[in-house]
């Protein structure tokens, strides 16, 4: 590994810590290549907002995993929601394809078949339809099914965790 | 945000806005606005996002560090709308990731999230014309390729309990309907309405590629030609002539279906010019389905020379002139006839000499057609006779000797027989031999076929096949499932006679 600092671009993040990352990492980041294009002479250090050091954490290890062809084993289970969605606007800001892949599926993973109510909980959504607005929807949902059976009318308020 | 407010000013002061109105403005769709709206705001939407993120990172981080005193503070930031950080391409990603048993939930959870799931649904089926007409189908479901028509021209009844299907149309008729079997005509919007809501949806989606809609005139169908130029699939019920001059106009239609004529529901004419009509104008047909249609060889011949990418033909219950099964040949490069439901094929096909053949054709399926006739069966096969595979189901008539006149397809490598009665195994064994390439075979349910008649070379033949599926004493009414634990046989010893 050549000790030049071509290869190692250094990334500070919004909290202040500078992480030293290989070129093919940054390469990734399509933001930051972007960066680096633009300028003209070698830039010393490249400031990410929105991206947090525990984040660069876990693009770090996803990277090392891909590398070596295990991005299989890449999981966010341990994060919480909030966290997850943390992660996911900082990888979509720095603009990574694949990571953002498995972000969004991640999160479509823990949205599936979940109800009304738990969606809004998990995102912290108002509803924001008049209750005549909401049953005339609801009502008119079955004006067009679309080949599927029609939804088992459910209660609103049931919390699936 | 004050754009959703907007919207539902716009439902509560129009439950029915005139129908042209709101289509004229054709370039802009709600969905557009809406986009407009919030990408203006996104650079004011990212400061707000850094700033409420510093904040929320500054209350998370002492979780991690077990600090009590702050924890009062979190609850008032977990209702903020997180989606709001989201912009609406990565919320599409990610409900486009979610089940569509899903779809109606996630409709409900906010005005934003109900935009952005009716702008993943690509294909629907109405159930209430008005819905279309009055221009709300488009507003909620701006990106449709496939819409499914044919519910809605069918007026409901009040008192429903009687429901009429046949293979290609189903509805609820009253007791007190007309005795006339023609149920449909009767309970159907008038013409004009249908046009009307043509035009709308063309208007309005001209992404779509597939439509199925009885009733419309050619009116309707040219607006739909017009405005939508990658339609390629199209269904027609209740077709005629006429209607057909429209469809000359879908230059880029692949599949077609049409249906003329429904016994009991409803009864149209399509003949000889309208499938003219339909060959001169749709070149690139590539499957055609043809049910309850008239025509004779003439129709059949244009369409054969005119559209040469035609692969697939279907006809189902023809009222054919004889003479049409010549036609058939003029198709250089069909591969799969099929004929359904036909109670006849053709009486008098012609001379031999002049039936000609269809040079690449692959499959031969019959379906509960009725092969009674000898010189339908021989010239059906003589047309066919480069055929690569033959199925056969529920076909009434067919009998040795008419079977017998498939030997004259050479190079048939896959047979499948399954519900003719009259066949033994004599029969079936004279013609197998003949095939040389035969590979596969199957067969199922043929109550004259018996395991005891097979002879020692039909048995040396069966060992030279790939793939060999013998059933013929199943019977076919008893679901694969159940046929293995032999309930029939062990019943019948709880309840005897008295």
């Amino acid at each position: 590994m050549a000790s030049s600092s071509s290869n190692l671009i250094s990334l500070k993040t919004s909290d202040g810590t500078v992480f030293k990352v290989e070129r093919a990492l940054a390469k990734t980041m399509k933001t930051v290549q972007a960066i680096i294009e633009e300028a003209d002479a070698n830039i010393y250090m490249i400031p990410i907002h929105n991206v947090f050091s525990h984040h660069m954490d876990m693009i770090i290890d996803y990277y090392k995993l891909s590398v070596a062809g295990k991005s299989k084993e890449f999981s966010v289970e341990k994060l919480d929601n909030d966290e997850l969605k943390d992660f996911l606007l900082a990888v979509h800001y720095l603009n990574m394809e694949d990571l953002f892949e498995v972000l969004t599926q991640a999160v479509a993973d823990r949205l599936e078949k979940k109800s009304v109510g738990y969606v809004r909980k998990y995102f912290g959504i108002e509803n924001d339809f008049t209750p005549e607005e909401y049953a005339a929807i609801r009502k008119k949902n079955d004006w067009a099914f679309k080949g599927d059976d029609i939804e088992p009318e459910e209660d609103e308020e049931k919390q699936e965790e | 945000m004050s754009f959703s407010s907007e919207k539902k000013n716009h439902h509560s002061q129009n439950p029915n806005p005139n129908p042209t109105s709101p289509l004229k403005k054709r370039g802009t769709r709600w969905s557009d606005l809406w986009l407009k709206h919030t990408t203006k705001s996104k650079p004011l939407n990212q400061m707000v996002v850094a700033a409420a993120m510093q904040q929320l990172q500054s209350l998370s981080s002492p979780r991690k560090s077990n600090n009590n005193n702050v924890n009062t503070l979190i609850p008032n930031f977990s209702i903020i709308d997180q989606t709001l950080l989201l912009s609406d391409e990565l919320l599409l990603k990610i409900l486009s990731k979610l089940p569509d048993s899903q779809r109606n939930s996630n409709s409900l959870v906010c005005k934003r999230w109900l935009n952005l799931q009716g702008r993943l649904v690509r294909s629907i089926r109405i159930l209430d014309w008005n819905f279309v007409l009055s221009g709300r189908l488009i507003h909620r479901f701006p990106n449709l390729n496939h819409v499914d028509l044919i519910p809605g021209c069918l007026i409901l009844t009040q008192s429903s309990n009687i429901f009429l299907s046949s293979n290609v149309l189903n509805m609820h008729i009253d007791s007190g309907s007309s005795p006339n079997w023609f149920f449909c005509e009767e309970n159907m919007l008038p013409v004009e309405v249908i046009d009307n809501g043509l035009s709308a949806l063309a208007n309005a989606c001209p992404n779509l590629r597939r439509v199925q809609v009885i009733g419309a005139s050619e009116m309707g169908l040219l607006s739909v030609a017009e405005e939508c130029p990658t339609l390629q699939e199209l269904e027609l019920q209740k077709c005629s002539d006429n209607v057909l001059r429209g469809i000359a106009a879908c230059g880029n239609l692949q599949i077609l279906k049409l249906v003329g004529n429904v016994d009991g529901f409803y009864g149209s004419v399509v003949s000889d010019i309208g499938l003219t009509i339909l060959a001169q104008g749709c070149k690139r047909l590539v499957k055609l389905e043809l049910c309850g249609c008239e025509g004779s060889f003439d129709g059949i011949k244009a369409i054969g020379k005119c559209c040469q990418m035609l692969e697939e033909l279907t006809l189902s219950d023809h009222r054919m002139d004889d003479g049409w099964l010549a036609g058939v040949s003029y198709c250089e490069n069909l591969k799969t006839l099929r004929l359904t439901s036909c109670k006849k094929i053709d009486l008098n096909p012609g001379l031999e000499e002049y039936l000609g053949s269809c040079p690449a054709l692959e499959r031969l399926h019959l379906q509960k057609c009725q092969l009674r006739d000898k010189k339908s069966v021989s010239a059906l096969f003589s047309v066919c006779r480069a055929a690569r595979e033959i199925i056969i189901q529920d076909c009434w008539g067919l009998d040795n000797g008419l079977f017998g006149f498939a030997t004259v397809c050479r190079r048939v490598k896959l047979l499948y027989v399954e519900g003719c009665s009259l066949l033994t195994t004599e029969g079936l064994e004279s013609v197998i031999h003949s095939w040389k390439e035969l590979q596969s075979l199957r067969v199922v349910s043929c109550k004259h076929i018996k395991d005891s008649e097979i002879s020692p070379s039909l048995a040396t033949l069966f060992t030279t096949l790939k793939e060999l599926k013998w059933r013929p004493d199943t019977k076919s009414l008893l679901p694969s499932s159940l046929r293995g634990i032999s309930m029939g046989k062990k019943g019948g010893k709880f309840f005897k006679r008295t």
